[in-house]
């Protein structure tokens, strides 16, 4: 049976950079954050709540993300995530990691073409 | 909220607005609930995802291991039961000698700063001696560099005073001590005050410190008591104050007197013991290179009345008390961990039994997603509880077993009543349970966690027992051995003791009745009027009916020993001859010329001492057959003269040659436990005065009679005659020889007594494990050999097989604990007597025994499946 957390580091590491990056534009819930993902990307990305909550546990717990419960749009309490002056400084480290890992991957990808 | 509510809270939102969005979207109300659902998975899923990071997941896991462990046990009673007995007596006896050990040898003396209390020993050709002179402890006085505090008090620490009050003459237990023997332990008074320097100068009046038990005891805790006079000893004490309680770990003496410390004396003979504390800011090394160094240059300046010239050695106080025991205590720890592990390996035993009845629990696990160490965890939680209630039970044991040490013992166990249980003692209890329990579980959270689970789970008797079985015979056979190795120490001890009760004493100690009677100095001044004193006493008791002999001697075979040097007569100055062996050390005896009859010591040439043998006629003495040997190898020893207190004695009268009247068979007079002693025998009489007077000081005059009647009769009828004679004397101490002799080999009955427990225990439990293993083997193949039967087998051929893989693992087992022991063997070597711990005849007994042991217990089991009734068995299912 395969268990949710057997997804690669890899993955999880890019899943928490695009939930900070989704929490730097103001405090959303867990619902919203996997909609706009969605959104965003056309479609191309589909985060699995099974990632999703456990990635934001963790990021909450990491003092990124600072959670609060608050009344949504339906009037039913949501737990509402925003980005933490520590969280904004991690989304930067991120962002600049993942830049450089395109680039690298994009220069080898170049020399690979025939 | 709870953590748990919160994230069901988080999660429904999360389906409730997909819901809505599917509404929203045109779907039906109840489909879009479905397809959020199917969406979203099983929270139970992504709650376990959750709870993965979560950091009190490890302890809800342990709770929920805890919950699921103490249910399953109590669907099988009689498995945690017995499994909780088998490891509660192996923690049981882990605790009880634990409990013994931190006592005596990890905690410290209750004294402050123990550790820097020193016991001071000169070095002798054989070893070091802690009985120093009074010259000797001055020249080390002297220095105070190394020992800021040094205390001489006598060698004896309790011997036997006489308290007189205005009511009667009672026997109390009173040591001389210098005035720093309060400080140089470190203790405080707990009324009054404690000795010190200007109660030790010779000519101050005499002090005296109570005890604080006799204090209460004896006087009611009257604190009027303090600054009265008390009379011990013949001689008026002023009481300065109490000494508190801990005093007792190195002393029991009720009175502790002052001792009178001259500032010279030339006195040489070894009657003192000598403590004291390191001085402040320097090592045990330290202050032991210093004082040796000044006893090295004491003995060079006065080589004639030195008894240190070797130099000086220091213990700790502790040591000194604990070295004796030590080995004893290290073979009881090895004996007991043996213990242990034969207990943890029986109850794996019954683990790996179970473990084939749940194993669709297991595959349950397995198939809901529990990763191995999850199982694990629970298999070792199960057995953990196991081991806690062991724990638990073993605690009791180990209360009960420290409750009944001091009878075990008698002198077997020094300082028997400090032992107690202290929080120490509790947390070995947590630890070694816990040990048990991971030791119990290990061998089948190995069969889990190695090889295919699945396979494991699925397979049937005959698969799934392989592995299982494999394991169990070697555990068995592991039991086997350990508990052939405890066998064989107990085997070893017990031999080597009755070695020793066995010894020939050289007297015959049956119907012999002792006593002592602790003399006044000042009323017997000299040996004329003590021989007057025993000679009137011996008279009276022996007019009593039943009593055949009776004597004083200066004492007791297996006591405390007292010798001087005696060399061959002739020559200028006493010199010995040439041809003749230098001065020879011999234990000296004064006694009453009936001794020999009532010891019924065979005389072997010459005669014995005599009344007629008094101050004024010829000096003579007797001498035992080794001493005659050594003294005059090359002829007869009747006729020729001894002197005897060469050295020590000043007095020309006392250094008068004595002819040698009558040899004597040899005697036993260090215990029973070494080679006979050389012994001289000399009249009270004729008794040096330095020597009378010294013994008078320090211990009680012994009597024995030769009775024949039983000792609580006589001892009435003994007393009044003792008090007839002089009523401030009375006697004490009523033993018959029998017990004196028993005393001296208490320790080495008490080790043997330990281990035949344990082996005892041990081979029980062995025998439980071979039974076991081989009725769940008959069980498990009950099939098997039903069908053998139906198909001609004889059942006397299939116990005939049972017993012969019985005998295989008795033979490999008890082989392997025979080897492992020879490793071993080291540990008892200091604890034998008369045998090597390779003893041929004991092996074999071993051998036997343990064989036979096993086959018994597979013979039980063997023939029931001779009895199997093959239509039954092939009906069985035995899943």
């Amino acid at each position: 049976m395969p268990r949710p957390s057997d997804k690669t580091d890899l993955l999880q590491g890019t899943l928490d950079l695009l939930i900070l990056q989704v929490a730097a534009l103001g405090p959303v819930h867990g619902y919203a954050i996997a909609q706009r993902l969605n959104q965003i990307s056309n479609e191309a990305l589909r985060v699995q709540q099974g990632s999703l909550y456990p990635a934001l546990h963790r990021l909450e717990k990491r003092g990124w993300l600072k959670a609060e419960w608050r009344a949504a749009e339906s009037g039913r309490e949501a737990k509402f995530y925003a980005l933490t002056a520590a969280g904004r400084k991690r989304l930067d480290v991120e962002r600049t990691e993942w830049d450089r890992l395109s680039q690298a991957i994009a220069l080898v990808l170049q020399t690979a073409k025939p | 909220m709870s953590h748990d509510d919160e994230l069901d809270k988080e999660l429904r939102f999360h389906i409730d607005a997909r819901i809505d969005d599917l509404i929203a979207s045109g779907m039906a109300p109840h489909d879009a609930r479905r397809r959020a659902r199917l969406e979203f998975g099983g929270d139970l899923q992504v709650k376990e995802a959750l709870h993965d990071q979560d950091s009190w997941r490890f302890l809800e896991n342990v709770l929920r291991d805890v919950r699921f462990a103490a249910r399953s046990l109590r669907r099988a009673p009689a498995f945690a039961l017995t499994a909780a007995l088998v490891l509660g007596l192996g923690i049981g006896a882990n605790a009880t000698v634990f409990t013994i050990v931190n006592t005596l040898l990890l905690r410290p003396l209750p004294f402050p700063q123990a550790d820097e209390i020193v016991q001071v020993r000169r070095r002798t050709p054989s070893g070091s001696s802690g009985s120093f002179s009074l010259h000797d402890y001055l020249a080390l006085n002297a220095e105070r560099r190394a020992l800021s505090k040094l205390a001489i008090l006598d060698i004896f620490c309790a011997g036997r005073y006489t308290l007189l009050t205005t009511e009667a003459a009672e026997p109390v237990r009173a040591c001389r001590v210098s005035a720093d023997f309060f400080g140089a332990l470190g203790v405080a008074p707990v009324a009054g005050r404690l000795l010190t320097t200007g109660d030790d100068i010779p000519g101050n009046a005499p002090a005296v410190v109570l005890a604080h038990a006799f204090w209460r005891q004896r006087f009611g805790s009257d604190p009027g008591l303090i600054g009265r006079l008390v009379t011990v000893g013949g001689q008026p004490h002023t009481v300065v104050g109490i000494a508190p309680d801990t005093v007792q770990a190195f002393s029991r003496a009720d009175m502790f007197l002052s001792l009178a410390v001259p500032r010279a004396s030339s006195e040489r003979t070894n009657s003192f013991q000598v403590i004291g504390r390191i001085a402040p800011g320097i090592t045990l090394e330290q202050a032991e290179t210093r004082i040796d160094t000044v006893a090295r240059r004491s003995a060079q300046v006065e080589p004639s009345l030195t008894n240190m010239p070797q130099g000086i050695v220091l213990h700790t106080l502790q040591d000194d008390f604990v070295a004796p025991i030590r080995p004893a205590l290290q073979a009881l720890t090895v004996a007991v961990g043996l213990v242990l592990l034969i207990a943890c390996s029986n109850v794996a035993n019954l683990v790996l039994a179970r473990a084939l009845v749940h194993r669709r629990d297991v595959a349950l696990m397995a198939a809901l997603g529990a990763s191995r160490g999850r199982i694990v965890q629970r298999v070792l939680a199960e057995n953990l509880i196991v081991a806690l209630v062991g724990g638990g039970a073993g605690l009791l044991l180990a209360y009960a077993g420290v409750r009944a040490l001091p009878a075990m013992s008698t002198a077997g166990m020094p300082q028997a009543d400090r032992i107690h249980i202290d929080a120490f003692v509790y947390l070995y209890v947590v630890g070694t349970a816990a040990l048990a329990g991971v030791l119990a579980g290990l061998p089948h959270a190995l069969q889990l966690a190695g090889g295919d689970l699945l396979r494991w789970t699925k397979g049937g008797s005959a698969r799934g027992g392989a592995s299982g079985r494999r394991l169990r015979l070697t555990l068995t056979v592991f039991q086997i051995a350990l508990s052939t190795m405890l066998l064989a120490g107990a085997a070893l001890l017990t031999r080597s003791f009755w070695n020793l009760a066995s010894i020939d004493p050289g007297f015959q100690a049956d119907g012999l009745l002792t006593m002592s009677v602790s003399l006044t100095p000042a009323r017997y001044p000299d040996s004329a009027r003590l021989a007057a004193y025993s000679g009137e006493l011996v008279r009276r008791l022996e007019r009593i009916p039943g009593v055949r002999a009776a004597s004083s001697t200066t004492a007791l075979p297996s006591e405390f020993p007292i010798d001087f040097p005696v060399s061959v007569a002739g020559g200028r100055d006493h010199q010995t001859l040439p041809g003749q062996p230098a001065a020879l050390d011999a234990y000296y005896r004064a006694i009453n010329p009936h001794f020999f009859a009532a010891m019924e010591i065979p005389l072997l040439e010459g005669r014995v001492l005599t009344d007629a043998d008094t101050a004024d006629s010829a000096p003579v003495i007797v001498i035992c057959q080794a001493l005659a040997r050594r003294a005059f190898p090359n002829g007869d020893a009747l006729g020729q003269a001894l002197v005897v207190g060469n050295g020590y004695l000043k007095d020309a009268r006392d250094l008068r040659p004595r002819t040698v009247v009558g040899v004597v068979a040899d005697t036993r007079e260090q215990g029973l436990r070494f080679a006979p002693t050389l012994t001289m025998y000399v009249p009270v009489a004729q008794s040096p005065e330095l020597i009378t007077r010294l013994v008078l000081e320090k211990i009680p005059l012994r009597w024995v009679l030769r009775t024949s009647r039983d000792t609580a009769e006589l001892a009435p009828a003994v007393r009044r005659a003792v008090l007839s004679v002089d009523a401030t004397q009375p006697p004490a101490d009523f033993a018959t020889m029998d017990d004196v002799l028993s005393r001296s080999i208490a320790p080495q009955r008490f080790n043997m007594l330990m281990l035949a427990l344990f082996s005892s225990v041990s081979l029980f439990l062995a025998a439980v494990g071979v039974y076991g293993l081989t009725a769940y083997a008959v069980v498990q193949r009950t099939r098997e050999l039903g069908i053998r039967i139906s198909l001609g087998a004889s059942p006397a051929q299939l116990v005939r097989e049972l017993l012969l893989q019985g005998l295989r693992l008795g033979v490999g087992g008890t082989v392997l604990g025979l080897l492992s022991a020879a490793a071993l063997s080291r540990l008892l070597r200091g604890l034998l007597f008369g045998i090597s711990a390779a003893d041929g005849p004991t092996i074999v007994v071993v051998f036997t025994v343990m064989t036979t042991v096993v086959i018994l217990a597979t013979y039980l089991p063997a023939a029931r499946a001779s009895r199997i009734d093959p239509m039954c068995a092939l009906r069985e299912d035995v899943a």
